[in-house]
């Protein structure tokens, strides 16, 4: 995704000033740096954003900015979260944008086109492959439409790996976001090629 | 906050109906709170199984669709969910692990008799299969170690016969060694006059004078030795010399020639054809008749 080019760049002065805010110990400030940036990034990749990492940057930029101008800031942190929140926002209005003048421009395919599921159906069948057989059984199990049944399911899921059923469903997620990251590769390799 | 709660407020977020002061909220304790998060992400895959499986409500479809579709990415985990449930669905299930290995050994013989002679029969065929390829087994397997014992045997004899072979010319090439070294040794001895060494010169003390002390020794580094003896009163008009052994076996008289000064007279001894061992020289004066006279006998050892 592109950012729009913002003609304030960030300088070593408002970057040292963010850090200081962070903590006043630099290794210190460092760390929470990069903390935060990390749960910023998952949060926007949990929220869909396309680019988290280019947008978390963009976030900091803007929070080192307001610092630099003097603007009082109170909690950092969350103000960086706020900023990251509608930092999202605002690439999803311009996505949207850009998906309406699309729309004007070209009759646009199905959201899920047959043929895409055609390809992510032979990625998932090489992902699952790429699991132990454990793990398959486990994913392919414990995300089975069974109804009633599946609290008995996953109880005795759980009962047989020797977890709570806590642990096991942070587990099969997990394994389920795994198993969706490679599909998302494998597609984009397809599309590729 | 109660995990139903908890669960609620996460799915009406998702749905984008949970007011923006709660949003926020909601929010930042997820950043700080991974448990949460993992809740968080449990909660959306439940509400996207939901929309793939079509058990949302036509309103929270709606909902679904308008927010949690809006990203391109939501989209596309929406995708990938269809098929990998599509998937799972079609799996069959796992059977529930049997009680115990006993309760299997009893079940087996729930079988009708029937079923079960049937049964014993083929474990029989079996065994009786795989008692013959054993045996045939074992045939290939003598025949193969009778081959391996031949060639081993017939491999000791090849080097046997290379061993013999290399102690002949092991012994070959010591007696060609040694005769080079024979030659060698010729032809060192015939080249010694060309470049014979300088002539060594011994003086003798009379065996009068040297009864208590050793004999002189004179080494054979040198072809020819000259044994100085000191003369003394009044000189002779010639001399003689007698070598011999001393046991007194009488070897050769030797050449005698007095020093200018007449001092001394000195005798040339060919060190080469003269064996180790002790002897003793007799030096004589020839008195002008003719006769001789014994002046002095020398001890020395030759090694």
């Amino acid at each position: 995704m592109t950012l729009p080019q913002n003609k304030w760049v960030l300088t070593e002065t408002a970057w040292a000033r963010l850090m200081e805010r962070l903590d006043p110990e630099e290794a210190r400030a460092g760390e929470a740096y990069e903390a935060l940036r990390e749960s910023l990034v998952k949060f926007l990749d949990w929220r869909g954003a396309h680019s988290p990492e280019e947008l978390v940057d963009e976030a900091f930029n803007r929070v080192a900015r307001k610092l630099e101008e003097g603007e009082a800031i109170q909690d950092v942190p969350s103000f960086c979260h706020g900023v990251a929140r509608l930092v999202y926002l605002q690439s999803l209005e311009r996505h949207e944008q850009r998906h309406v003048a699309l729309d004007e421009a070209l009759p646009l395919p199905a959201p899920i086109p047959e043929t895409g599921q055609d390809v992510r159906r032979e990625c998932l069948s090489r992902c699952l492959h790429t699991l132990s057989p454990e793990n398959r059984e486990l994913i392919t199990t414990y995300y089975r439409d069974e109804r009633r049944q599946k609290i008995d399911t996953r109880a005795a899921l759980a009962k047989r790996w020797g977890i709570p059923l806590n642990a096991l469903r942070n587990r099969a997620q997990r394994l389920r976001d795994k198993l969706e990251q490679c599909i998302r590769r494998c597609c984009q390799n397809f599309s590729a090629t | 906050m109660k995990p139903d709660a908890l669960q609620n407020q996460l799915r009406d977020y998702l749905l984008g109906t949970l007011p923006e002061s709660e949003q926020t909220a909601l929010e930042q304790s997820l950043l700080n709170d991974r448990e949460k998060f993992d809740e968080a992400r449990a909660v959306e895959t439940d509400l996207v199984d939901r929309y793939v499986r079509n058990r949302l409500s036509a309103k929270e479809r709606t909902q679904f669709e308008r927010n949690y579709l809006a990203s391109p990415l939501h989209r596309e985990r929406v995708a990938i969910a269809e098929a990998m449930l599509a998937e799972f669905d079609l799996s069959p299930a796992i059977a529930e692990p049997s009680s115990s290995w006993w309760q299997s050994w009893q079940n087996s013989f729930r079988f009708p008799q029937l079923i079960f002679s049937g049964a014993m029969a083929i474990v029989l065929l079996l065994t009786a299969g795989v008692v013959l390829w054993l045996f045939r087994d074992r045939a290939q397997l003598n025949q193969q170690m009778v081959q391996l014992r031949e060639q081993s045997r017939a491999e000791a004899e090849r080097r046997q016969q290379e061993l013999a072979q290399q102690q002949r010319q092991l012994a070959e090439e010591q007696a060609r060694s040694q005769q080079l070294r024979a030659e060698l040794d010729k032809l060192q001895q015939q080249k010694e006059p060309v470049v014979a060494p300088a002539v060594l010169s011994f003086l003798l003390t009379p065996a009068t004078r040297a009864a208590n002390s050793s004999p002189t020794v004179i080494s054979r580094k040198s072809r020819n030795a000259q044994l100085l003896m000191e003369l003394g009163g009044t000189p002779y008009p010639g001399y003689q010399a007698k070598l011999q052994t001393v046991e007194g076996r009488a070897l050769s008289d030797l050449p005698v020639r007095a020093t200018k000064d007449g001092a001394f007279v000195a005798v040339v001894l060919p060190l080469a054809v003269t064996p180790r061992g002790d002897y003793i020289l007799i030096l004589n004066g020839r008195k002008a008749d003719g006769s001789a006279e014994e002046l002095d006998r020398y001890f020395f050892r030759i090694q």
